[in-house]
């Protein structure tokens, strides 16, 4: 299992530049529709560009990773059973560090923005499950039925995309102002129950999609 | 300490491509699994090594099951022939990448036989494995098999591509690590005049049976080729087992397989000459006429 834990902390770190890249590229972009440059500005932005580039990196990353590294390690002599765990561990990672940045930078600029983020957390961690729990599924059949998975990841990262694209659109001309963002946090501070039940059903129907295959599953490298 | 498998049968859309195969892997031996294009040889060693479920049947190591256990996977390592091609997650990878990651993954990797093997092959670890060539890919598979140090190694292919200076450095670096560490290695091959000498056991697969497994010596010197006029050819080996019939206007040529306490009809007028694996193996899988 050690291994296995150094295997994917390793792989999380690396995933971990595709989100803070197009987190990077959403505040330069919010730079120019920026009226000034002070905390505040920094949290009301930045946590909400990291949660946007988390949400598409964990859907291309999950599939990348599914389809590639699981078979991967499996042929490297590692039991399916700590792939599975191993997987998982990754994903939550993912999940935690990027909450745990937004928690810093929230910390770092008290003001009402960041007391409204913190308190949104809850709301984030579960947006974030349910969406890793969708690409790990999408990665799931992508790497079983290829076409249909190419599909979707053509539609989801379409999406995706398309929610990145417009987020840096709508900063570069202005927009994400502090009073937008906490407009935006304030709905997410409250966490509604049929949100948590959501993201723990696409948990638990990951989880157990995943193990159905990953028993059957044949190496192809 | 060995490898057991037992009425092994793995099926692909109804297909059974593999019949009820049962082995026993000694410790400290080299291994020829040879068969031609489609006997099952990837599948076997896969299932051998748990990297594909088996449909019915046992892989045991030393009594334990394979299956989902990482005491016995860490004993074993196969290594792959890699297929880098777009639609491969690999083809994006370096090869350093994925030399790093195999040695997170074997306990035993000697990094400085690693280091000595990308100098030797003259393999640049910084290149993406989509843009290398079949050969170089060879040479990963090769690295990661030596370097694993693993009790038991399988090479799927490992010469595939390779050019004869790369594939007689792999015989010389196989055989001074089996001499040097013990393991077993399992090498599936087609090159097989090339590795006989190799090879202490061969193990012959066909449309997913085992036809033969033991001693590549004793396999060699069952086999020998008899020729001459086709009657005297026809009555030397009456009652024996005939395989690889060539004619030639009177002339034929045949191998035979005797078994124990079985001769040839030296009193005729045939010529009866040794015959090499490759030969053995092509009279035992080839296009064949039975007598």
């Amino acid at each position: 299992m050690k291994r296995n834990l150094k295997f994917w902390t390793r792989h999380t770190w690396e995933s971990m530049g595709v989100e803070l890249g197009a987190t990077a590229l959403l505040a330069v972009l919010a730079l120019f529709g920026a009226d000034g440059l002070d905390w505040s500005f920094f949290a009301s932005t930045v946590p909400l560009f990291l949660c946007i580039s988390a949400m598409f990196g964990i859907v291309m990353i999950n599939s990348g990773s599914q389809s590639l590294y699981v078979p991967l390690l499996i042929s490297l002599g590692e039991t399916r059973r700590n792939v599975f765990w191993g997987f998982h561990y990754f994903r939550a990672l993912v999940i935690a560090v990027t909450l745990a940045l937004c928690a810093l930078i929230w910390l770092a600029a008290p003001g009402e923005v960041s007391t409204a983020g913190l308190r949104s957390l809850p709301t984030l961690l579960c947006v974030l499950a349910a969406v890793s729990a969708l690409g790990s599924i999408m990665g799931t059949i992508f790497t079983r039925w290829r076409w249909a998975g190419m599909i979707l990841i053509i539609i989801i990262c379409g999406g995706g995309g398309g929610m990145l694209g417009a987020t840096g659109a709508i900063a570069a001309n202005g927009g994400f102002s502090q009073a937008d963002t906490l407009m935006l946090v304030s709905y997410l501070m409250k966490t509604p129950w049929w949100l948590a039940a959501a993201a723990m059903a696409a948990v638990a129907l990951d989880a157990a999609f995943q193990w159905v295959l990953l028993r059957k599953q044949e190496v192809r490298l | 300490m060995s490898l057991i498998c037992e009425n092994i049968v793995k099926t692909y859309s109804g297909k059974e491509v593999l019949q009820d195969v049962s082995l026993e892997l000694q410790p400290g031996k080299i291994y020829g699994l040879i068969g031609r294009n489609g006997a099952g040889k990837t599948t076997l060693l896969s299932i051998l090594t748990a990297q594909n479920p088996a449909t019915r049947g046992s892989v045991t190591l030393d009594g334990a099951p394979v299956w989902e256990n990482r005491r016995s996977l860490e004993k074993l390592c196969f290594s792959r022939e890699l297929n880098a091609n777009a639609e491969s997650g690999l083809a994006a990878m370096k090869a350093k990448e994925y030399l790093r990651i195999a040695s997170t993954y074997y306990e035993g990797w000697d990094k400085a036989l690693e280091e000595r093997l990308v100098q030797l092959f003259e393999l640049n670890t910084k290149k993406k494995m989509g843009k290398m060539s079949k050969g170089m890919l060879s040479m990963v598979t090769i690295i990661v098999a030596l370097c694993s140090k693993a009790p038991y190694t399988f090479l799927d292919e490992p010469v595939a591509g390779l050019d004869v200076v790369a594939r007689e450095q792999f015989y010389k670096l196989l055989l001074e690590e089996y001499t040097e560490s013990g393991r077993t290695f399992v090498v599936s091959t087609h090159i097989i005049e090339e590795a006989a000498d190799l090879l202490e056991e061969v193990i012959i697969l066909h449309h997913g049976k085992v036809l033969l497994s033991g001693e590549t010596q004793s396999f060699v010197d069952s086999a020998c080729h008899v020729s001459g006029k086709a009657e005297e050819v026809d009555a030397a080996v009456a009652g024996l087992e005939v395989r690889h019939v060539e004619t030639m206007g009177r002339s034929k040529g045949v191998t035979v397989f005797l078994e124990p306490g079985q001769k040839i009809d030296e009193s005729r007028d045939v010529s009866v000459q040794p015959v090499s694996l490759q030969r053995a193996f092509m009279a035992l899988c080839g296009e064949e006429e039975r007598k």
